[in-house]
Order: C-alpha cells, then structure tokens, then sequence
C-alpha cells in the first residue's frame, strides 16, 4: 500500500499553518477586485447608460422635485448586483468605481444598498428687463459673454439670447433690480442648423438613442421623450452646434 | 447553570449545512474553500454536517427554483431550534440576472426569516467567514433567548 | 458503608464515568487539532468536542413520526452505560475496579454493545438511508471482529502459558514480572493488527464506512438531534480512550510506578500518544474504504497479522 501524502502530513505538524488570520487582522483583496460599487453623484450626468446595461437590473433612478430644481437619486443595490462592472466601464464621467472592499456582510438587506443624491437645477428662463431700466451700461459692462448692448442716449436694451449663458451676473449688478430671468420652461437640446454638418456624432453617442441623422437628406431630429438632457450630445459635437437650455 | 454553558457552547459549535437551489456553483465553492487550510473555518468550530437535523445554521445559495422550493421548505422545517439562515451570494436575495423568470422564486425572505445576508457575486471565502461568525453570534443570542 | 461509598467513587469518578469523559473528550480534541496541524491548518481548540456535546444537548429533540421513540431514545444511553462498565474492567497498570478470572471474555462481549447500539438506533429511525448505514455498520463489525479475537486468545495464551488467562489483573501482572507484551517478539504482528483494528472499532476514516458518512447523510444517526445525539457523540470520544486503554493493558501493561494517580497520567499519556499513530495519522493521508475492501482488508491482511502471532504463541515461542 502506497502511502504518498505521510511524509508530508509528518512535516506538517512541525512547520507552520497556512492559514491567514483572518477576523484578528484585516485581508485586503488584491487590486482590480470588483467588490462594493462606490457612486460618485457630483461626477454623473443623468445619462442613464448604466441603468441599461445592468444585466440584474440592480440600478434604479429617483427623481424627486424640490424647490429651484430636481432631486436625482441613484440606487445600487447590492443584493442583486453581479459585480461585472459593466456600469463602471460604460461610465464615461468615471461616477461609479468598483473598490476592493469586499465586507458586504448585513442582517438587514437594506443595508446593502449605496445611494447618491445630486441636485440638478432647473435652468432659468430668459433673460428680461423691467420698466425700472436706466440704461446706465453696468450690465453690458460686467457681461463675460457681451451679450448686453445698451444704448443710452437711444434708451434701448438688448440681449443677444445665444450667447446668454445665464450666469447671473448682471442681475447682480444691476443698481435698479431691473433684471431678472424669466419663467423657465421646458429644458431639451437645442440645435443650431447653421453650425451643424449632418456628421451624426451625436447621434451615435446618445445613450438613449434619440437623435437620428440623415446625412443626404440633411435632416436632424430628435425624441423629446426620450432625452434626459445629459448632455453628452453637446460635449461630442465638433461644431458646437447643440447646447440645453429652455424649449421655445 | 448549565445554560450559561450551553449557550456559550452553541455559539461555539455551529454545524453548517448547506442547500443548493438551482445555483450556478460559485457560492459554493467558495463555501467550500472557505473550509481549506489557507481560511480554515474549522478554527470557529465550523463543520459541514451530513444532514439537517444535525446542522445549526442553514446556509441557501441559488435563486429559489420553483422545482426544489417545496424541498427547500422541508429542508428548512427539519432543521432543529435554535436555527439561523444564512443567505450566501446575490440569488436568494433577489434573483440576481434570473429575476422575472417563470421558474424562479427569490427572494428567500418570503418563505423564511432570512438571518444573515452575505451579499457578493460570488463573496470571498473571507467575507463567508464573516457573515457565518455573525451567524454564529446570532445563533448564541438566540440560545440565551430560548431559555429565558 | 465504606465499601458502597468506595465502589461509587469507582464507578462514577475513577475510573468510571467522570474520567472516561474527560480523557476521552481530550482524546477526540487531540486528534482533531493533530488532524489538522497535519493539514498545514490551525484547527480547532482542544476543547472542541466539549462545545459539540454541550451545544447538542441543548438543541431541540426531534423523533420522526416513523420511528418507534422507545428504541430510538434508549439506543444512545445503553451504549454509553456499557463503554463505562467496560472501563471499569480494564485495569489502569497495577489498579483495576473490578476483576475476575474471566473479564476478557467480558471485555469482548461489551466492546459490541455500543455497535449494536448503534444498529438498533439506526434501524429504529425509519429512514432509508440509516437502513443503508446500519448494514454496512454490521459488515464492519464482523469484519473487524475476528482479528480481536485472535489478538485477544493470542495475549491470553502467552500470559497462561499451558492453560489460557482470560483475567486482564493477571495479564498485567504476567507483564509486570515477564517484561511487556509488546516486548515479545512473537506479539508484536498481534500488536500491529490490534492497532489497525482500534480506528475501526472506533469509526473513524479510513474506516467509517457506517457511521458520519456525507455518502449516506451520515448513516445511522440521520434522524437524530439534540440530547441522544450528544450521546452517540460522546461514545465515539469515549471509545476511543476505552480502546486505547484496552490496547496499552495487553502490550504495556508492565508498568508500575506504585502510586495510583502517577500510573493514570502515564496511562493518558500513552492513550495520547496511540491515537495519533494510529487514527490521526492514517486518517490524514488515506481515503474512505469501501464496505467490500474494508471486509477484505480486515479477513485477509488484519486477520492473517492475528494468525501469525496466534500461531507463534501457539507453539510455545
């Protein structure tokens, strides 16, 4: 009878075990595991890519209206996770990263759940001056974008509304309060036909798939439905031809 | 005064039984590995029993198929008192990628007071131990509650 | 009076039941930890099998409705009754509790009681699978069985010279003026076969083929839980020390130092010693025999060891 393992066994009892102490001090997996999703809300942009491509369905997105804008929460839930990262690869923005802790051990399962809030504002109205106009010139002056033209001694006040970026600071400088934004209305993206050249960059980057671009036609069009104005579309295009703001 | 003794001993002594409903293997090799040298459960007094009625904790890995639900609840009745179920892994939780099926029906909690939930896909053989230490403790709790 | 209160102490203390327990439920946690130093693994701590007992006794008691509750609860505490009683027999060196001119033949009747516990309880439970166990249970105990025997004529022959000593006292004490039975050349193949039956008649692998057995859902003791369970746990530990005792009182029973407590740790110590050479070792680098080597193994390699010494002593060597 052949007994291959007893030397072994016989030098075993005089070395050590191998066996890592495991609860008493602390075992870290070894890089690129995929264990506890860690969200990042101040870097997501909405575009909802993740939540098409969890195979579990285990992400899902809460909108809740607060006064001056939105509420947008994600939730990851880890009970129905399958850790394959698909939502960490197809995030451009790098909002979701999968760490290395691999402590996902609760009595109560709503414990596993990793959540972030972001607070999206609602873009204001445009821009509007009030009978109290003295046509004194400091918010053409101050604008970044020189967007304001006044002419004092005709008493007019324009603002060119494309290049408005909205940034408040000629509200603040105005001595008479005489400018505020409007009522803002529905948000969507705006498409600029003279900038844009049909090449359906866009088109092809939308997560949600609402553009559709016909290149001999000429033709751009978009599901209003479908868009949750991430924004993705206005950063890919070459000609800066799209931008979000309020719907005619 | 032997319950002092006995309630310590049951949280010393927690004999693990394991039930497979429809899954994937994963969470039970790692249950498994978790019983080599280099995790070594058994230094916590783990020890896989042969059947139910000698186990103290049930652990349940796989979403709960439709075909072994109703063996599954057999299982869990001959399972003497003080219990724990351990849930081991994403299916009996909610399914995982199986949700919606017509012959899957997670999550376990609708069946049985679900105990501990080791979340992972698959959990490491480290976070295995440490959802069953916390069983473990669990179970011991439970003991001191029996007698009272 | 006295001599009531004496064969109490006796029966319940030393060597009766309180010491049994104690060194055997060391004994089982020894060979666990070697087990699994052997395993390059930490294992767990001495006094395991005292939590496993303890832990049992307090977990619920469930009887399957099939099966007859009598049989079922009173199996474990009759094994146990008869591994204390067989402790008593057993001396411990130069001190024994009870003797008589014939406790060999004693011995070997009571060493099957616990297997026969163990069939009876099994058969009473109702399940199919403790059927399967409790078969193989009783083609081990036959298998096993005649080596015993013939270790145990062989001893008693060399002790009796022309006639056969049958009393374990005057073994002892044939080895205490004769130098020890393991000294002897022509009972050490005896020697041998004893140790390879003690893993047998304990139940542990490679050997196991009855009882916790994850092929059968642990064979006979699939239906229990709780308290009868503790029990037949607690036998195994304690079969383990009574064999070891039984072993160390054939071959080494020469030693004497005088004073009672002294020869009883030598005894441990002994115990501790054949338990790892011969249920942890082999249980570390072998797998689980089936039923049909297990008997071959035992009828032909183990017997034939048995014979030899039989043989040798037989005709006055």
């Amino acid at each position: 009878m052949m007994f291959p393992f007893l030397k072994i066994a016989v030098s075993n009892l005089f070395s050590k075990p191998s066996t890592e102490n495991f609860p008493a001090e602390n075992v870290e997996a070894k890089p690129n595991y995929r264990g506890r999703i860690s969200y990042d809300a101040e870097k997501c942009i909405n575009c909802g890519s993740c939540i098409k491509v969890c195979s579990p369905s285990a992400i899902t997105r809460i909108y809740e209206d607060v006064e001056g804008g939105q509420n947008i929460t994600y939730e990851f839930d880890l009970t129905s996770c399958t850790f394959c990262a698909t939502c960490q690869d197809f995030c451009d923005q790098g909002a979701i990263q999968l760490t290395t802790d691999y402590h996902m051990v609760a009595e109560d399962p709503k414990d596993l759940v990793v959540r972030g809030t972001r607070f999206k504002k609602k873009i204001p109205g445009k821009l509007q001056v009030s009978d109290a106009c003295i046509h004194c010139g400091i918010c053409a002056k101050n604008c970044p974008q020189e967007a304001i033209t006044v002419d004092r001694k005709a008493k007019t006040w324009e603002v060119d509304h494309s290049k408005c970026v909205q940034c408040g600071k000629c509200i603040e400088k105005c001595p008479k309060n005489a400018l505020e934004f409007g009522e803002s209305g529905p948000e969507g993206v705006l498409w600029d036909e003279e900038k844009c050249i049909y090449c359906s960059i866009c088109a092809k980057k939308c997560p949600n798939e609402c553009i559709s671009v016909d290149r001999k036609e000429k033709s751009w069009e978009i599901n209003r439905d479908n868009c949750v104005q991430c924004g993705i579309c206005v950063e890919k295009c070459p000609k800066d031809a799209l931008q979000i703001g309020t719907l005619e | 005064m032997f319950n002092k003794l006995i309630a310590k001993s049951t949280g010393k002594s927690p004999w693990i039984f394991h039930v497979n409903t429809g899954s994937c293997n994963g969470c039970d090799i790692e249950l498994v590995a978790a019983l080599t040298p280099r995790y070594d459960a058994e230094r916590f007094g783990f020890k896989l029993a042969g059947t139910p009625r000698h186990a103290d904790i049930v652990v349940v890995s796989g979403p709960i198929t439709s075909q072994s639900k109703d063996r599954l609840i057999r299982t869990l009745e001959q399972v003497p008192e003080p219990k724990c179920v351990v849930t081991l892994g994403s299916c009996p939780q909610s399914g995982n990628v199986f949700k919606g099926s017509y012959s899957v029906e997670a999550p376990l909690e609708k069946f049985v007071h679900v105990d501990v939930a080791i979340a992972g896909c698959t959990p490491k053989p480290e976070a295995v131990i440490e959802g069953l230490y916390k069983a473990a403790e669990i179970l011991q709790r439970k003991r001191e509650a029996m007698k009272k | 009076m006295m001599t009531f209160l004496t064969l109490l102490f006796k029966i319940l203390v030393f060597p009766g039941f309180l010491f049994v327990t104690v060194i055997g439920l060391l004994l089982a946690g020894i060979d666990r930890k070697v087990l699994a130093r052997m395993q390059k693994r930490v294992g767990p701590p001495i006094v395991q099998p005292v939590y496993d007992f303890f832990k049992l006794m307090g977990k619920e008691t469930i009887i399957p409705s099939a099966a007859n509750k009598a049989a079922f609860l009173t199996a474990p505490v009759v094994g146990l009754v008869s591994l204390v009683v067989l402790m008593l027999f057993i001396p411990v060196f130069s001190y024994s509790a009870f003797s008589g001119s014939a406790d060999m033949i004693v011995v070997l009747y009571l060493l099957t009681i616990p297997g026969v516990a163990l069939i009876v309880g099994g058969s009473a439970s109702g399940s199919p699978y403790a059927g399967i166990g409790i078969s193989r249970e009783m083609v081990a105990m036959m298998a096993y069985e005649l080596p015993l025997v013939m270790v145990l004529l062989s001893v008693a022959k060399k002790a009796g010279g022309d006639s056969l000593c049958f009393s374990l006292q005057d073994i002892v004490a044939w080895q205490a003026a004769n130098g020890c039975g393991a000294f002897h050349w022509s009972l050490i193949p005896a020697a041998l076969a004893m140790l390879l039956v003690i893993p047998a008649e304990v139940g542990t692998q490679p050997f196991d083929v009855a009882e916790a057995e994850t092929e059968i859902c642990e064979g006979p003791l699939i239906e229990y839980s709780g308290a009868p369970l503790a029990v037949f746990k607690l036998n195994t530990a304690l079969k383990m020390f009574v064999m070891t005792a039984l072993f160390t009182a054939l071959f080494f029973g020469g030693i004497d130092t005088g004073i009672v407590a002294l020869n009883a740790l030598i005894l441990v110590a002994i115990c501790v010693v054949l338990t790892i050479l011969c249920m942890t070792t082999v249980h570390a680098v072998t797998a689980r025999l089936k039923v049909e080597h297990l008997f071959k193994f035992y009828w032909t390699t183990v017997a034939g060891l048995a014979a030899a010494s039989l043989v040798l002593v037989w005709i006055g060597l």
